[in-house]
């Protein structure tokens, strides 16, 4: 009997070791891209994504098997044993290492992660980047190394690409093939721009990347220890934002980390495509429109789900800032982001649905911003019942240091300011720190005078 | 947003690939008949027991799975040979200032 497993048992570990080759030998070629390869290599990892399953699942299987092999005669128990296993192994499998995929829920990942043995961990992250690096859930320090595998990957590669355009361009044949070998070199410029500006905004020390999408220059960049200290922000921008932003961004959110304590992490998430000049006339991507923020929406949701369920120590008091467009975002995705404690709308344009989170919502409207004044989106913010105002003109050093005012919509959490200082506080959990601004700026009073803005989407 | 960065390789590479992705889906059939081999095995040991019919349970589905991922496989290497082919005329000139 025990000699008829031993056999089953290789049987599948050798099927499995067959499977893997098969799986994961093959690779497309990686200087190839376009919208054909990009088919092809979505394709590609569905495939792999169902064979690696059941590698993964026909090698536990094999284990049980072989375990049961040395027994001197089975038994009941055996029997149990290897109908479970082999339930287990039908059921539908989550992801090629046994992670839970197409939008796993960030509790079900951080449970799978704590689970595997420091080994495995290390093999995932070296082995898959890609998946260890963009799954909610898991630690930062563990998508913070895959990610930056895959940084310096998306590097080489539009590197080589650089070099092999630029000899193209020299022995380009008429006036044609040179303006496609311009274009072509011109957005791989572009996108060296946006690996750089990512690989800039990560290189000191005390920030993490903790997601990326290295073909759209995407990313979510820490300045603290999202997993370890008490309080978190995430902060969300609006229009026109992208990865060539995110140096100077960080070292805002540096400062205001340091304003915030010491047991604070800010978390910058430029991982949307947030709506771009060249799109206004596009009526899916347009900044006039819901369409950006609605496709975040999930993303992002997860990504502040995820923040508390990779926490060892259980959950941060966490605030999502929202800044102009990315107010909107943020609200999009807060009825099914968890653990969100107080919402930051600043420079808003009004946001659809409502943030329900009464008593923490606040809200930061600058002198001049015009802006924060259209209530595009949904009703002026800053005339909501229950929000909290922050403050953003000048205040003189009192109990704490002096602050500067800000005018107009870019200046929120300039360092030094009082806005920013503000934020800080919240961010903190020293809400009741904040010195409420009554005040509303010009456009609030005229609209006062002349009544709300009918003119939004879908009104 | 798309990107629109890329440039075709000489179709040689893709035309390689293509060759691996057929021998892959070989080794995949390979896998599969093992896989389902070594459950038969496993539900022919244990005669009266409930491991036995989820075992055959799990050969049947993984054969089908199986078949399909192969079936995946050799249609992505037969995409990519066709796109080689078709590559091979517009891309040429570009394809040799390339390499």
């Amino acid at each position: 009997m025990t000699a008829a497993f031993g056999e089953a048992s290789r049987s599948l570990a050798s099927a499995a070791a067959t499977w893997e080759r098969a799986v994961f030998g093959p690779a497309l070629p990686p200087g190839w891209s376009g919208p054909a390869s990009e088919a092809a290599r979505a394709q590609w990892a569905r495939l792999v994504d169902r064979g690696g399953a059941v590698v993964d699942r026909a090698r536990r299987l094999a284990a049980v098997v072989a375990d049961v092999a040395t027994s001197a005669r089975t038994g009941p128990a055996d029997d149990v044993r290897l109908t479970a296993a082999l339930l287990a192994a039908a059921r539908p499998a989550p992801d090629p290492a046994g992670a839970p995929r197409e939008g796993p829920e960030p509790t079900a990942v951080a449970h799978w992660w704590s689970g595997l043995d420091p080994t495995e961990r290390a093999r995932l992250t070296a082995g898959r980047p890609e998946l260890v690096g963009g799954l909610d859930g898991i630690p930062a320090l563990d998508r913070d190394r895959a990610n930056r595998r895959r940084l310096a990957a998306a590097r080489a590669e539009v590197a080589a690409q650089e070099v092999a355009l630029d000899a193209a361009r020299d022995h380009a044949t008429g006036f044609g093939d040179l303006q496609d070998v311009e274009t072509r070199l011109a957005g791989v410029h572009a996108r060296l721009r946006r690996l750089d500006a990512i690989a800039a905004a990560t290189t000191a020390s005390g920030h993490a990347l903790l997601d990326l999408d290295p073909v759209a220059g995407r990313a979510a960049v820490e300045s603290g220890d999202v997993d370890h200290a008490r309080h978190v922000g995430v902060v969300v921008p609006g229009f026109t934002a992208c990865a060539e932003d995110l140096p100077g961004r960080v070292a805002e959110l540096d400062a205001l980390a340091a304003r915030a304590g010491p047991d604070t992490a800010v978390v910058a998430w430029y991982d949307y495509a947030a709506p771009q000049w060249s799109e206004v006339t596009d009526p899916a991507r347009t900044v006039l429109g819901t369409g950006p923020a609605a496709g975040a929406a999930d993303r992002l949701a997860s990504f502040l789900t995820g923040l508390d369920a990779a926490r060892p120590d259980g959950p941060a008091h966490v605030t999502a800032i929202g800044h102009s467009y990315g107010t909107l975002t943020v609200a999009q995705a807060l009825p099914a982001a968890g653990g969100v404690d107080d919402v930051v709308l600043l420079g808003s344009p009004g946001v659809t649905p409502w943030p329900a989170r009464r008593g923490h919502v606040w809200v930061g409207e600058a002198r001049g911003d015009p802006v924060a004044d259209t209530g595009w989106f949904g009703p002026d913010p800053s005339a909501e019942p229950g929000v909290r105002l922050l403050p953003t003109g000048p205040r003189p050093a009192a109990s704490g240091p002096a602050t500067a005012g800000i005018r107009g919509h870019t200046g929120y959490l300039r360092p030094g300011s009082t806005s920013a200082d503000g934020v800080a506080a919240v961010v903190a959990g020293r809400g009741t720190d904040v010195v409420e601004d009554p005040a509303v700026g010009a456009g609030d009073r005229l609209r006062g005078l002349f009544g709300p803005r009918p003119l939004r989407p879908g009104a | 947003m798309t990107d629109t960065t890329g440039f075709a390789l000489d179709p040689e590479d893709l035309r390689s690939t293509a060759v691996e992705l057929a021998a892959a889906a070989r080794q995949g059939q390979e896998a599969v008949r093992e896989l389902v081999a070594g459950l038969r095995a496993l539900a022919a040991a244990l005669p009266a027991s409930r491991a036995a019919p989820v075992a055959e349970a799990l050969a049947a589905a993984w054969e089908a799975d199986g078949a399909r991922w192969v079936a995946g496989v050799l249609a992505l290497g037969e995409a990519l040979a066709a796109t080689a082919t078709s590559a091979t005329d517009a891309d040429a000139t570009l394809a040799r200032g390339v390499r």
